[in-house]
């Protein structure tokens, strides 16, 4: 080896770029300690896009085995990530649950208990955090929380809309961008939202950035796009033995918005759900256009699930799995193992939060509910919850009582304020709650502890 | 007020009141009854028929019955009085109905404001549109049958069958009946929170 040689590791160099190469790494690691999230973390910090639908209940999508219905995109998240198999919405009902989303914690403690409770600007949201760790955010789509549209600190760019109370139109639906209504005529509203998606990831920036887009469909009025009209006409439908065309009549459920039989009513339903899903293809497949798939995490889940006709019902807010259940897929290609894994463990909106801050290397406010789920992405057998508990609070005028309730892997248990009798169910053997178990000799045996369980998980919360 | 005393007899109180009546109130009744009850039997196909056909019946009654109790009252001889009373018997009844259901949900206040709702408010005000209708379609087949110059288009019914088309708008056409429904709300809110 030549004298005015060294070797550093195995790579012969000179002494002139030896010195060149420590200094560099010198100087590296001292601005590394200056400016950690402008030269490090944001490197390795993902993109992330949550996307959140309306009413879209867990089963209805292919990859959950639904007998007609297509959904090959989310399909493909799910191949391509991992889908929870048990995912809840600790309150069944659109704005608490959004509210939830955003904040991590319960309807009691975000104070959006139903759709006339207003969403307080003091509550902290997950865009707030982010922005601080240096993300470019966007929240696009349905707010709809009551009260006026909100000072959301930490978000860049805020599109929404806030015709009919919130709940938006299908066609022609007016936006507000940044503050500026703007008339959108001609316009489908799934397909213009992810329109300033698109826009919004195909930015050319230096930051990571946080997509919130936030969907109307596949609410009522369950209007699909015209191509999409008529897809499901003549199949067969599965609805539930309990179920009848006027269901959507009797009982106050006309309240729900749900004019029209329950059959014509859940074929548009599922071609509603058809055109999101294209929705979310054309927003999976720019990602992949522009490289930014592996380090992008993709959550594709909804506010709460929907009845068509179990128990005599429809819309949501009861506890039954129909109405608390949801579709939940995370794709986050290069950090989850063995993709297309089905995850049992129970996850909840109030989680989405936490987990978004942890994947981007945050700290996780202490006042936040849920939990990462981070360490059940590639191990489901880490340490989680076997229990959780929902709640619901009067939303006049539709007639559902107060309740809190308890679902562990098997039973749920469910008390109602008012004359409603409480409710205990055993999951494993009757997983679709037509049996009362309460006054079973079974259920008297496990009350006890579900109700000292409910208990403490109340007083958890502070409820 | 009828066409022709000499074309309509008053019949008794039973036959002029309580029969229409009985004939829409018991129909919905039986109706109701039948479709809370239908899917306890055995056959999907079975349920799917009287659920279907006991739901119309149901609906009909509730909504349109007054176009039955109507005209039978009015050539029995019922007064006007007795004919808006027959008309709205099973309504109400619905009515009252829907207060008790709901009772185990709300506060009495609450309940009792939840009878304002549109729904309640287009059945009553659609009653009185129907009735208008029919009102103008007696007096029509009276003139014919006995030549009396009456007048058939009044102020009264017209302005009834107006009212009520445009509560039918207003309820359940105008974007799906939400803007009658947030106002419904607002003032819920207003009085209530």
């Amino acid at each position: 080896m030549p004298n005015n040689k060294i070797n550093i590791i195995e790579k012969p160099v000179t002494r002139r770029e030896a010195i060149k190469t420590v200094g560099g790494a010198l100087a590296v690691s001292l601005a590394s300690q200056a400016f950690p999230t402008l030269l490090f973390a944001k490197e390795q910090r993902p993109n992330i896009v949550f996307i959140l639908s309306d009413d879209h209940r867990w089963d209805c999508l292919s990859c959950m085995g639904h007998p007609f219905i297509k959904t090959p995109n989310m399909d493909i998240l799910a191949r391509e990530g991992v889908l929870f198999e048990n995912a809840f919405v600790t309150t069944s009902l659109c704005s608490p649950s959004r509210a939830s989303f955003l904040t991590g914690q319960y309807a009691h403690t975000h104070g959006v208990k139903n759709n006339i409770t207003t969403w307080n600007d003091s509550n902290v949201t997950l865009f707030e955090i982010l922005k601080d760790a240096g993300y470019d955010t966007a929240f696009i789509g349905k707010w709809h929380m009551p009260g006026r549209l909100p000072h959301l600190r930490g978000v860049d760019e805020f599109i929404t809309f806030t015709i009919q109370q919130g709940q938006g139109r299908y066609f022609d639906c007016p936006l507000i961008i940044n503050g500026k209504e703007t008339p959108r005529p001609g316009k489908y509203i799934t397909e213009d939202l992810t329109d300033f998606a698109l826009e919004f990831i195909s930015r050319k920036r230096d930051n990571p950035f946080c997509l919130y887009l936030s969907h109307k469909a596949v609410h009522h009025q369950f209007l699909p796009p015209p191509e999409l009209r008529g897809l499901y006409k003549d199949v067969k439908l599965h609805l539930p033995k309990d179920a009848d065309p006027w269901c959507t009549w009797v009982d106050g459920a006309l309240w729900y918005g749900t004019i029209g039989k329950l059959d014509y009513l859940y074929r548009r339903y599922c071609e509603t759900i058809v055109a999101l899903d294209q929705q979310i293809g054309r927003l999976v497949k720019r990602l992949d256009q522009l490289g930014l798939s592996d380090n992008t995490v993709i959550i594709y889940t909804t506010d709460n699930g929907y009845f068509w006709g179990e128990h005599h019902l429809v819309d949501k807010r009861w506890p039954y799995e129909e109405s608390i259940r949801i579709p939940f897929i995370v794709r986050y290609p290069g950090h989850i193992k063995n993709p297309g894994r089905r995850i049992p463990n129970m996850v909840l909106n109030i989680d989405v939060a936490p987990t978004l801050l942890d994947l981007a290397e945050v700290d996780i406010p202490k006042n936040m509910e849920g939990i990462s789920i981070k360490p059940i992405l590639n191990n489901s057998g880490a340490p989680w919850r076997k229990a959780w508990l929902y709640e619901y609070f009067e939303d006049y005028p539709y007639q559902v009582p107060e309740m809190n309730g308890i679902r562990t892997d098997r039973y749920k248990y469910i008390e109602y304020k008012g004359k409603k009798k409480a409710e205990l169910f055993d999951l494993s053997n009757d997983p679709h709650e037509y049996h009362n178990i309460i006054k079973t000799p079974k259920g008297m045996e496990r009350l006890p502890e579900l109700r000292k369980m409910l208990a403490q998980l109340k007083q958890g919360v502070r409820l | 007020m009828n066409g022709s005393n000499a074309y309509i007899k008053k019949a008794p109180f039973m036959k002029r009141f309580v029969y229409p009546t009985s004939i829409v109130l018991i129909t919905w009744i039986v109706s109701t009854f039948v479709y809370w009850n239908s899917s306890k039997v055995g056959s999907a196909g079975l349920h799917y028929f009287l659920a279907d056909a006991s739901g119309i019946l149901m609906f009909l009654s509730i909504g349109f019955g007054s176009i039955l109790i109507y005209p039978m009252a009015y050539f029995r001889g019922a007064s006007t009085a007795e004919r808006i009373a027959a008309s709205l018997v099973t309504p109400i009844i619905w009515i009252i109905k829907e207060e008790i259901r709901v009772s185990e949900f709300f506060t009495l206040g609450k309940t009792l404001y939840y009878a304002l709702n549109q729904l309640h408010v287009m059945v009553i005000l659609g009653s009185f549109g129907l009735m208008a209708a029919c009102e103008i379609a007696c007096r029509m087949i009276v003139r014919k049958r006995t030549g009396d110059q009456i007048k058939i288009v009044t102020a009264l019914p017209v302005s009834a069958m107006v009212i009520a088309l445009i509560a039918f708008y207003c309820s359940l056409l105008w974007e799906g009946g939400v803007h009658w429904f947030y106002f419904f709300v607002r003032i819920y809110r207003a009085i209530f929170l």
